[in-house]
C-alpha cells in the first residue's frame, strides 16, 4: 500500500483524538464522582440509579413521618401518664373521703383538690402537638373537652371525632398514632365530676361509685397507654428498618453510580501515558521527508 | 538513412517530455494538500519509429525509434473504492445526526442528577407527606403547591425544549434541501464542462476531482446513486428519482402540508423524497421519529401524573369542606399546570388533604386535622394500580337512569392488580364486590356541594377505591345510590410505579444515545479505513514526487547533453572538414 504524508498525518491526528476523548472521559469521570453523567453511559446503571434514588428519597421521608410517630406518641404516653397520675391521687383522695373518718375541713380540702385535678386532666386533654390537639381525633383545630363554664361538675364534653391520624410508616402501610380520646377521658371525668358531686352533697353512696368509677378509669387509661407502648415499639422496629435500608439503598446507589476511584485513576494514568506516546510518535514520525537529505 | 539533424529531433522531444514530467510532478506537489485531489501521471510512450517497413528499403538496417512523447495526463484514482466511500458516508451523515440528536435530547432531560424530574417527582410526593404530617400547617400545604408548580414547570420546560429541537430541526432539513440543489446544481454545471473537455479527446482530471468531491458531499446529505455516461458526464438519482440529469437538475422543495406543523421535502411533481439515508434522513427521522418519541414517553408520565393525582385529589376534601378541586390542569407535559384555584389567594385552602367521614349521627362531615387523602397522595408515588378509562364507567363515565349522574374521579390504594368493582343496591345500602378477588363491603357514601357551587358531589369509599360522582342538586343520597345499582368501575394494575415508568423511559433514551453513538463511532472508522485506501491510491507522496522530480531532471540534463552532443559533431562536420577549413 502506498503511504503518503497526509495518511499519517490523518492516522496519528485521529489516534490522538481519539485518546485524548479517553483521557477527557476518564478525567470527567474522575472529577465528577459519578460513572454515569448521562442515560447512554449506561442505560440500566442510569435506570437503576433513578430507582434507588427513588427509593433512597421515599426512605427518608419515611424516615421522616416515622420520627413525627415517635414524637406523637411520646407526647401521648407522657400525657397520659399525668392522666394516670392524677386518677391515682384522685383514688387516694377518694379512699381517705370514703372511710367516713374525715372532718368537714378535710373534705373540704379533698373536694378542692379533686376540683384542680380535674381541671389538670382537663388541661392535659388540651395537649397540643405543634398546633394540633392531640385528644381530638382528627377535629385538630380545637381541643377535645371543653368544660361548660356554668358548672365545675357536669363532666366536659367530647367534641372531637373518632377518626385515626393516619401516618404512612413504611410503602403502602399506613399507622394510627392518635390514642382513642373518648376512652382515655370520658371515664376519667366521669369518675372526678361523680366524686365531686358525692363530696359536696357529702353522699357516701356517691362517693363510693365515684371510687370505683376511678378505677375503671384507671384501667382504662392503663389499656391506652399500653395500645401506645405497643406503638412506639412498632416504630422504633420500622426505625431500625428504614435506617438499616437507607444504608443498604445508598450502597446500592453509590455501586451503580459511583466511580471506583482505583480503577478510574488507574486507567487514567495509562489513558495518558498512551497519550504522551502517542504525541511523540507523530512528532517524530511526520517531521522528516526526502527532502530533509537532498542538497 | 536518417539526417545529421534527426538526432536533435529526439533530442528536442525528450526534452520538451521531460518538461511535461516535471511540470505534472510540479502540479502534484502544488496540490499535495487540496482536498479532494487526485494524483496525476504523464502517461509517455514511444513516438512512431522510422521507417515504415516496406520492400528495397536500401541502406536501412531496420526501424529506428524517433523518441518520446506524452500521450495523456490521467488522475490516479479508484472509482470502486469511490462507491464504497459513498454508501459508507450516507451511513454515517445518518448516524452523526441521530447522535447529535440524542446528545441533544440527553442534555435536555438530565439524568440521572439532583434536578431532574425525577428529582422533582419525589419532591413533590414527600411534600404531600409532610401535608399528612402537619395537615393544617399553611406552610407545608404552601410547599404542595410549589413543589407540583416546579413539576409542571419542569415538564413544561423539558418538553418545551425538545419542541424546540423540532423546530431548529425543521429549520435545519430546509438548510439541508437547499445545500443538496446546490450541490446538484453545481455537479450539473461541471457536467457540462467535463463533456466539452472529453469530447476532445482530453481527461478532465481536475474538474472530475471537483465533482467527485461534490458527490461525496452531496452522498452525506442524502443516498444518491450515478451512472456515468460515455460523455463522462453523471447522472444523480436520489430515492428513485433523477436528481442531476447531465447538465440540468430536478430541484427539491419544502413542503408544509395543510395541518402540518414540519415540512415535507417533496420532488417538483409533488411526490415525497425518500432520502434513504445521509444527515437529511436523520434529520427527518430525528424530527418526526425520534424527538416524537420522546415527547410522547413524556406525555405519558406528565399525563399519569396529572390524572392519578387529580382522582385522588377530587375526592378528598378541602380545608373548608369542599370537595378538591383537580389539583393540576392540563393532559400533557405541555399543558400541565397548577390548578388557578390553587395558586390564586387562599389557595392553599384549596389543597384537599382530608376526606369526608360520617360522623357518630351518620352526618357527612371533615376535620381539618384529617390527613387521609394526602397521605394516599403521597402514597401514589409507590402505588403501582391506576385508574383504566378504557373499561366499566371509566372516568368521567355517566351512569344511566335518574337522576343522571358522572363519575369524576376513581382512586384506588393498595390494589396492585386489575379489579372490576360491582355496585349493587339493595334497597337500603350499597354493597361492592370486586372481581377478581371476590371481596364485599358496603359501601360508605357522603353527598356534599360542589366545590364550583353546581349541585353535589357523592363520594363512595369501599375495598380500597373511592369513587366521586357528580350528582344533581336536589337528588337524595338515598337516590343516588340506587342509581349506582348495576354499575361498575374497573381499575388497571400498571406493571409499574410513577417513577419507574420514568426511569425506563430515561433507559431507553440511553439505549437509542449509545446505539446511535456507537454507529457514529463505527461509520466513522469504517469511512477512515475506506478513505485511507482512496488516499492509498489517489494521494500524494512527496517522497515519490521528489524522486521522481531527481529522475525527470536527470533526463532532461541527459536529452540537454545530447543536444551539445550533436552540436558538436554538427560543428565538426561543418566548420572543420573539407576545404572551407
Amino acid at each position: 500500500m502506498r503511504i503518503t504524508s497526509t495518511m499519517m498525518m490523518e492516522t496519528a491526528l485521529r489516534n490522538i483524538e481519539s485518546n485524548q476523548q479517553r483521557t477527557e472521559d476518564l478525567q470527567a469521570q474522575i472529577t465528577s464522582g459519578s460513572r454515569i453523567t448521562k442515560p447512554s453511559d449506561d442505560p440500566v446503571g442510569a435506570a437503576q440509579a433513578l430507582d434507588l434514588q427513588h427509593t433512597l428519597d421515599a426512605n427518608k421521608q419515611y424516615g421522616t413521618n416515622l420520627d413525627q410517630a415517635t414524637s406523637w406518641l411520646d407526647l401521648t404516653d407522657s400525657s397520659l401518664n399525668a392522666v394516670d397520675q392524677a386518677l391515682q391521687r384522685a383514688n387516694e383522695l377518694a379512699v381517705q373521703a370514703a372511710n367516713g373518718t374525715m372532718g368537714p375541713t378535710d373534705m373540704a380540702a379533698i373536694q378542692s383538690e379533686i376540683q384542680s385535678l380535674q381541671q389538670h386532666v382537663l388541661d392535659v386533654s388540651h395537649t397540643q402537638y405543634g398546633s394540633y390537639f392531640i385528644f381530638s381525633g382528627t377535629k385538630s383545630d380545637q381541643p377535645g373537652y371543653v368544660q361548660p363554664a356554668s358548672s365545675q361538675i357536669v363532666p366536659a364534653a367530647y367534641q372531637g371525632n373518632k377518626q385515626s391520624v393516619q401516618v404512612a410508616v413504611s410503602k403502602g402501610v399506613t399507622m394510627a398514632v392518635n390514642a382513642d380520646a373518648q376512652a382515655t377521658f370520658d371515664p376519667a371525668f366521669d369518675a372526678l365530676s361523680t366524686l365531686l358531686t358525692g363530696l359536696q352533697t357529702n353522699n357516701q353512696a356517691t362517693i363510693q361509685s365515684g371510687l370505683s368509677k376511678i378505677g375503671t378509669a384507671i384501667d382504662a387509661v392503663s389499656l391506652q397507654r399500653a395500645e401506645v407502648g405497643a406503638k412506639t415499639n412498632r416504630v422504633q422496629l420500622l426505625q431500625q428498618q428504614q435506617s438499616s435500608a437507607t444504608t443498604r439503598l445508598s450502597g446500592q446507589l453509590s455501586n451503580v453510580k459511583d466511580v471506583d476511584m482505583a480503577e478510574a485513576i488507574t486507567n487514567f494514568s495509562m489513558a495518558q501515558s498512551v497519550y504522551q506516546a502517542s504525541l511523540k510518535a507523530a512528532a517524530q514520525a511526520l517531521q522528516p521527508s526526502l527532502l530533509d537529505y537532498l542538497h | 538513412m536518417t539526417t545529421p539533424f534527426f538526432g536533435l529531433d529526439i533530442a528536442t522531444r525528450a526534452l520538451q517530455t521531460q518538461q511535461t514530467l516535471v511540470d505534472v510532478t510540479n502540479q502534484n506537489i502544488a496540490n499535495a494538500n487540496t482536498p479532494g485531489y487526485s494524483r496525476q501521471t504523464a502517461d509517455i510512450r514511444e513516438t512512431a519509429p522510422y521507417p515504415i517497413p516496406v520492400f528495397s528499403a536500401a541502406g536501412v538496417p531496420g526501424q529506428m525509434g524517433t523518441g518520446v512523447q506524452v500521450s495523456a495526463i490521467t488522475r490516479a484514482r479508484d472509482t470502486y473504492l469511490d462507491g464504497q466511500v459513498r454508501t459508507q458516508l450516507s451511513s454515517q451523515g445518518n448516524w452523526d445526526t441521530l447522535k447529535t440528536t440524542y446528545s441533544n435530547i440527553e442534555s435536555v432531560i438530565n439524568e440521572p442528577s439532583t434536578s431532574g424530574l425525577s428529582s422533582m417527582m419525589s419532591k413533590y410526593f414527600s411534600a404531600w407527606q409532610d401535608v399528612a404530617n402537619n395537615p393544617s400547617d399553611a406552610a407545608a400545604r404552601a410547599s404542595v403547591i410549589e413543589q407540583g408548580k416546579a413539576l409542571a414547570d419542569g415538564f413544561n420546560n423539558t418538553v418545551g425544549q425538545l419542541q424546540q429541537q423540532q423546530r431548529d430541526l425543521d429549520t435545519r432539513v430546509g438548510l439541508t434541501v437547499a445545500n443538496v440543489n446546490d450541490f446538484a446544481t453545481q455537479i450539473a454545471n461541471i457536467n457540462k464542462q467535463i463533456g466539452q473537455v472529453e469530447a476532445s479527446g482530453m481527461h478532465a482530471n481536475d474538474l472530475r476531482d471537483q465533482r467527485d468531491q461534490l458527490l461525496d458531499k452531496l452522498t452525506s446529505l442524502v443516498k444518491v446513486t450515478t451512472v456515468e455516461s460515455s460523455d463522462g458526464q453523471v447522472s444523480v438519482f436520489a430515492g428513485g428519482h433523477q436528481l442531476v440529469d447531465r447538465s440540468t437538475t430536478n430541484q427539491l422543495y419544502v413542503v408544509i402540508p395543510t395541518g402540518q406543523a414540519f415540512g415535507q421535502v417533496q420532488w417538483s411533481d409533488g411526490t415525497q423524497l425518500d432520502p434513504g439515508n445521509g444527515q437529511l434522513q436523520g434529520e427527518l427521522d430525528s424530527r418526526d421519529n425520534v424527538l416524537a418519541t420522546q415527547i410522547q414517553g413524556l406525555n405519558g408520565v406528565a399525563g399519569r401524573v396529572i390524572s392519578q393525582v387529580n382522582a385522588i385529589h377530587e375526592s378528598g376534601t378541602d380545608l373548608n369542606g369542599n370537595p378538591g378541586v383537580p389539583f393540576f390542569t392540563g393532559t400533557d407535559a405541555t399543558s400541565m399546570a397548577v390548578n388557578t384555584a390553587l395558586t390564586g389567594p387562599n389557595g392553599t385552602n384549596a389543597v384537599a388533604a382530608a376526606r369526608a367521614y360520617q360522623d357518630t349521627s351518620g352526618n357527612f362531615t371533615y376535620a381539618k386535622g384529617d390527613a387521609s387523602n394526602a397521605v394516599a397522595l403521597g402514597e401514589l408515588a409507590n402505588s403501582l394500580s391506576s385508574v383504566d378509562t378504557t373499561q366499566g364507567l371509566g372516568q368521567n363515565g355517566s351512569i344511566a337512569g335518574p337522576p343522571a349522574m358522572t363519575v369524576s374521579a376513581i382512586s384506588t390504594s393498595g390494589a396492585n392488580a386489575s379489579t372490576t368493582y360491582a355496585y349493587s343496591w339493595n334497597g337500603s345500602n350499597l354493597q361492592v364486590a370486586a372481581s377478581p378477588g371476590g371481596q364485599t363491603a358496603t359501601v360508605s357514601a357522603a353527598l356534599m356541594p360542589n366545590s364550583n357551587g353546581s349541585g353535589q358531589v357523592m363520594t363512595l369509599d369501599g375495598l380500597g377505591v373511592r369513587l366521586t360522582v357528580a350528582v344533581p342538586n336536589g337528588a337524595s343520597l338515598n337516590s343516588a345510590l340506587s342509581a349506582m345499582n348495576n354499575h361498575s368501575v374497573a381499575t388497571a394494575g400498571n406493571p409499574t410505579t410513577i417513577s419507574s415508568q420514568y426511569s425506563q423511559f430515561v433507559a431507553a433514551l440511553g439505549v437509542d444515545s449509545n446505539t446511535a453513538q456507537g454507529q457514529s463511532t463505527n461509520q466513522g472508522v469504517l469511512v477512515n479505513q475506506l478513505q485511507q485506501q482512496r488516499t492509498a491510491t489517489s494521494g500524494v507522496s512527496i517522497d515519490e514526487e521528489t524522486t521522481n522530480l531527481i529522475q525527470y531532471q536527470r533526463a532532461y540534463q541527459a536529452a540537454a547533453h545530447v543536444v551539445s552532443v550533436m552540436d558538436s559533431m554538427l560543428d565538426t562536420l561543418i566548420n572543420h572538414t573539407g576545404a572551407g577549413a
